[in-house]
C-alpha cells in the first residue's frame, strides 16, 4: 500500500490509499470492443456502471484482495449512439426526457451535476406514521461516519454545513421562532477552480493506479443471468454497440448504473425470474422519485432591505463554498406532517401595487419602518411522498442492443404541493412575527404549480431499501433480496428521499457498502 | 430713531400668538375632517379601517382577501374585531395572531389574520 499524501494525514481515519498521486499508472482502461467474442472473464466483483457510485466503490476497495472489474457503457466522452440507449417514453406530468436527464459515459451524470451537497436530515430516515412507505432500515447515524470521506470525494471541503454561519460576514435573516431555519449547502469544487467534481475526469488516473481493478469502456450489461434455481447471480451478459458479446462470471456484483438504469437492468433480466431479478414482489421500478423544483414559488420582502449575500449566491470562506437555504425544522416536519424542502433566495424583484399595499399595511400594523424594503423571488427543491404508481415499466420498444426501453409514469400529488405550500405559509408567519418581512406564495392551484415545475435530475427510489422483501428490493446492506451475491449502489435504493441533493449521500452510502463487501468477500 | 424702534413689542407678540393659535385650530380641524372623511369613505367599518395608513391599499388587499374567503361575513367580522381592538392595540392583536398561527392570505401575501380581515372590511364597505 502506498503512503498517504500529506493532505490525508491531516484527517486521520479518512485516508484513502488511492489519493496517492505519485504512484505509477498501472492499468489503462480497456476497450470492450476489442475483446475476442465469446470471452468469459472471471472476477471477484463486477461493478456495473462508472458513475459516482461505481467509481466510489472501486476507489474504496482499491488495494484489497478483491479483484474488481468495472463495466462502463460509455467511453471517455459523450457519444450520441451510446446516449441514445437511454431514450424512453415519458407520461403523466411533464418530466425531462429519459435520455436528457442523465449522461451515459465514464463519470456518468457527475459530468453535468450541479455540485450541491447537504447530508440527509435525521427525519428522512425515520418511519412516519402519517407518511406511507416511509423510513429506512437504519438511522442517519449509520451513514454519518461516511460523510467526511464522501465529502472528500465530492471535494466539497470540510463538512461544516450549518456551522457555515460562523464563516458568514453578516448575520442570517432573523426568522425568530418557528418552523423554518436557515441551513447551508456546500458545493463540490475541483482543482483549478472548475465546478464541480466530474468523477471520471477527477478520478480516472486514480483508478488506473489501482492494481486490483480492470475497467472496460463501451461495455453494456444486457442481462443479469441468475443460476437456474434463481438463488444467486451466475453471470453477466455484456455487449458493445459494435456487436461484440462476452460474459463476466463474478463472485459478487454491484449494480451501479443510476437511479433509472438500475431498475431497467433488473427488469430486462427476466430469463429465469419472469418478472425480472429482485422483482418477485413487483417493486422494481416503482416509487420513482425526483426533487420537484418549481421556479419562482414565492416573493420574500425584507422590511429593512437586508439580504445577506450568501442567501442569493455561493460564498467562499474557510475552504468551503456555501449558500444558505430555508428548511423546515425536524419538529415542524413532524408536527405539521410536511416533507423536506430547501427554499433558496434567487433574484431581487419589483413590487406591484398589491405588494406595496401589503408591505405598507403589514409594516404599519407591526410598527416597523418599511422605507427600505426590498423583494426577492424564491426557488425551491422539495421532496415527494413515496408513490408506488410513480414508476418505470418496460415498453415494447427496444434499443440498439435489443433491450426493452423504459416508460416513466410521472406523478405529483396535490398533497405534495399542499405540504410545501404549508411550509411557505409558516415561513410567511415567521417573517411577520420576527418583524423581518413578509412573504407572498405565488401558486394556489395545481395548474399553477405545474406551470412552473422543473425537476432536479435526482433519480431515486426504484430499487428501494427495506428489511422486508415485500416492501423493498434490497436489504439494509443494499443486497438484493433473495440474491445474496447481487448488490445495488446509488440513490435508487433510497426508500424516502429527503430534500438534500443525493450525490454526496449516495457516495456515503456506497462507502458503507464497500465496508460491508470487504467484510463478506475477504 | 430707527425703523425697528417704531414697532410696538406687545401688539406684535399678541399677533404672533393669535396666528399660532389659529394655525393649531385650523390644523386640528383639518386633521379631524380628514379622519372623518376617511371613516366616512370606509363606510360602516370606518372605525376599524381608519387604523390602516392607506385605505386604497387596504381595499385592494381586502378584495384579494375576500376572494379567498367565500364565507366572509362582514358584520360578524367587524363585531369580533371591535371587541378585540377595544382593549388591545392593532399591534398587540396582530402579534397575538402571529403567535397563535392565525394568518390569512391576500393574493398570496401572508398577513396577520386581523389585519387581513380589516382590509376585507375596507373592501366590503367600498
Amino acid at each position: 500500500m502506498r503512503s498517504q499524501p500529506d493532505s490525508d494525514k491531516r484527517n486521520p481515519g479518512s485516508a484513502f490509499p488511492w489519493r496517492a498521486s505519485e504512484g505509477p499508472i498501472l492499468n489503462s482502461f480497456l476497450d470492450a470492443r476489442t475483446l475476442p467474442a465469446g470471452t468469459v472473464i472471471q472476477t471477484d466483483l463486477a461493478i456495473i456502471g462508472g458513475g459516482a457510485a461505481g467509481i466510489t466503490l472501486a476507489l474504496a476497495l482499491a488495494h484489497t484482495p478483491i479483484r474488481m472489474l468495472m463495466l462502463e457503457s460509455g467511453g471517455l466522452a459523450f457519444d450520441d449512439s451510446t446516449q441514445a440507449l437511454y431514450s424512453g417514453e415519458e407520461a403523466g406530468v411533464h418530466y425531462l426526457k429519459l435520455d436528457g436527464s442523465r449522461l451515459r459515459y465514464f463519470g456518468g451524470s457527475t459530468n453535468h451535476w450541479g455540485g450541491w451537497c447537504r447530508p440527509l436530515d435525521k427525519s428522512d430516515f425515520e418511519k412516519r406514521e402519517w407518511l406511507p412507505y416511509s423510513g429506512w432500515p437504519f438511522g442517519r447515524e449509520a451513514l454519518e461516519p461516511y460523510i467526511p470521506r464522501a465529502q472528500q470525494l465530492v471535494e466539497a471541503g470540510e463538512p461544516i454545513y450549518d456551522d457555515a454561519k460562523r464563516l458568514a460576514a453578516d448575520a442570517p435573516l432573523n426568522l425568530g421562532k418557528g418552523g423554518l431555519y436557515t441551513t447551508y449547502f456546500q458545493f463540490s469544487k475541483t482543482r483549478g477552480g472548475v465546478l464541480p467534481t466530474h468523477f471520471g475526469k477527477r478520478y480516472g488516473d486514480d483508478l488506473r493506479r489501482i492494481p486490483n481493478l480492470d475497467l472496460y469502456l463501451h461495455a453494456n450489461v444486457t442481462a443479469l443471468e441468475l443460476a437456474p434455481d434463481a438463488g444467486s447471480l451466475d453471470r453477466l451478459e455484456v455487449a458493445t454497440l459494435s456487436g461484440n458479446h462476452f460474459t463476466v462470471k463474478p463472485r459478487y456484483t454491484v449494480l451501479a448504473a443510476g437511479g433509472i438504469e438500475n431498475a431497467r437492468i433488473l427488469l430486462v433480466s427476466n430469463d429465469v425470474a419472469p418478472r425480472g431479478v429482485g422483482n418477485a414482489n413487483d417493486l422494481v421500478g416503482r416509487f420513482f422519485a425526483d426533487h420537484c423544483i418549481p421556479r419562482e414559488v414565492a416573493t420574500l420582502v425584507t422590511f429593512d432591505g437586508n439580504m445577506p449575500a450568501y442567501y442569493t449566491a455561493t460564498q467562499s470562506a474557510g475552504g468551503v463554498h456555501f449558500r444558505a437555504a430555508l428548511s423546515p425544522t425536524e419538529d415542524f416536519k413532524q408536527q405539521s406532517s410536511v416533507l423536506g424542502s430547501l427554499t433558496t433566495v434567487e433574484n431581487e424583484v419589483a413590487l406591484d401595487d398589491l405588494a406595496k399595499a401589503a408591505v405598507a399595511a403589514a409594516a404599519n400594523a407591526l410598527g416597523v419602518d418599511a422605507g427600505s424594503a426590498r423583494a426577492f423571488s424564491l426557488g425551491t427543491g422539495f421532496e415527494l411522498a413515496p408513490d408506488p404508481d410513480r414508476r418505470l415499466t418496460l415498453t415494447g420498444e427496444r434499443d440498439a442492443l435489443g433491450l426493452q426501453r423504459l416508460k416513466l409514469d410521472m406523478r405529483v400529488s396535490n398533497s405534495d404541493f399542499a405540504r410545501y405550500r404549508s411550509t411557505l405559509r409558516e415561513l410567511g408567519r415567521q417573517l411577520l412575527a420576527a418583524r423581518t418581512g413578509l412573504l407572498r406564495i405565488q401558486h394556489r392551484t395545481r395548474d399553477g404549480w405545474l406551470s412552473v415545475v422543473d425537476w432536479g435530475n435526482h433519480h431515486m427510489g426504484t430499487t428501494r431499501m427495506h428489511d422486508d422483501p415485500k416492501h423493498g428490493v434490497v436489504n439494509a446492506n443494499s443486497q438484493v433480496h433473495g440474491v445474496p451475491n447481487l448488490y445495488i449502489a446509488g440513490s435508487s435504493v433510497f426508500p424516502t428521499y429527503g430534500s438534500s441533493n443525493p450525490t454526496m449521500n449516495l457516495v456515503a452510502l456506497t462507502l458503507r457498502l464497500a465496508d460491508h463487501l470487504k467484510m463478506v468477500m475477504t | 430713531m430707527t425703523w425697528r424702534a417704531g414697532i410696538e413689542r406687545r401688539p406684535l407678540l399678541a399677533g404672533l400668538v393669535g396666528a399660532l393659535g389659529l394655525g393649531i385650530l385650523g390644523g386640528g380641524a383639518y386633521e379631524a375632517a380628514r379622519i372623518l372623511h376617511r371613516n366616512e369613505k370606509a363606510g360602516a367599518y370606518g372605525d376599524l379601517v381608519s387604523r390602516l395608513p392607506d385605505p386604497d391599499g387596504a381595499r385592494l388587499l381586502g378584495h384579494a382577501v375576500i376572494a379567498g374567503l367565500p364565507r366572509f361575513n362582514a358584520a360578524e367580522t367587524a363585531r369580533s374585531l371591535r371587541k378585540a381592538l377595544a382593549i388591545h392595540s392593532l399591534a398587540d392583536v396582530t402579534a397575538s395572531d402571529l403567535a397563535a398561527g392565525r394568518v390569512a392570505e391576500a393574493g398570496g401575501w401572508v398577513l396577520p389574520e386581523s389585519l387581513a380581515l380589516i382590509c376585507a372590511l375596507a373592501a366590503a364597505a367600498a
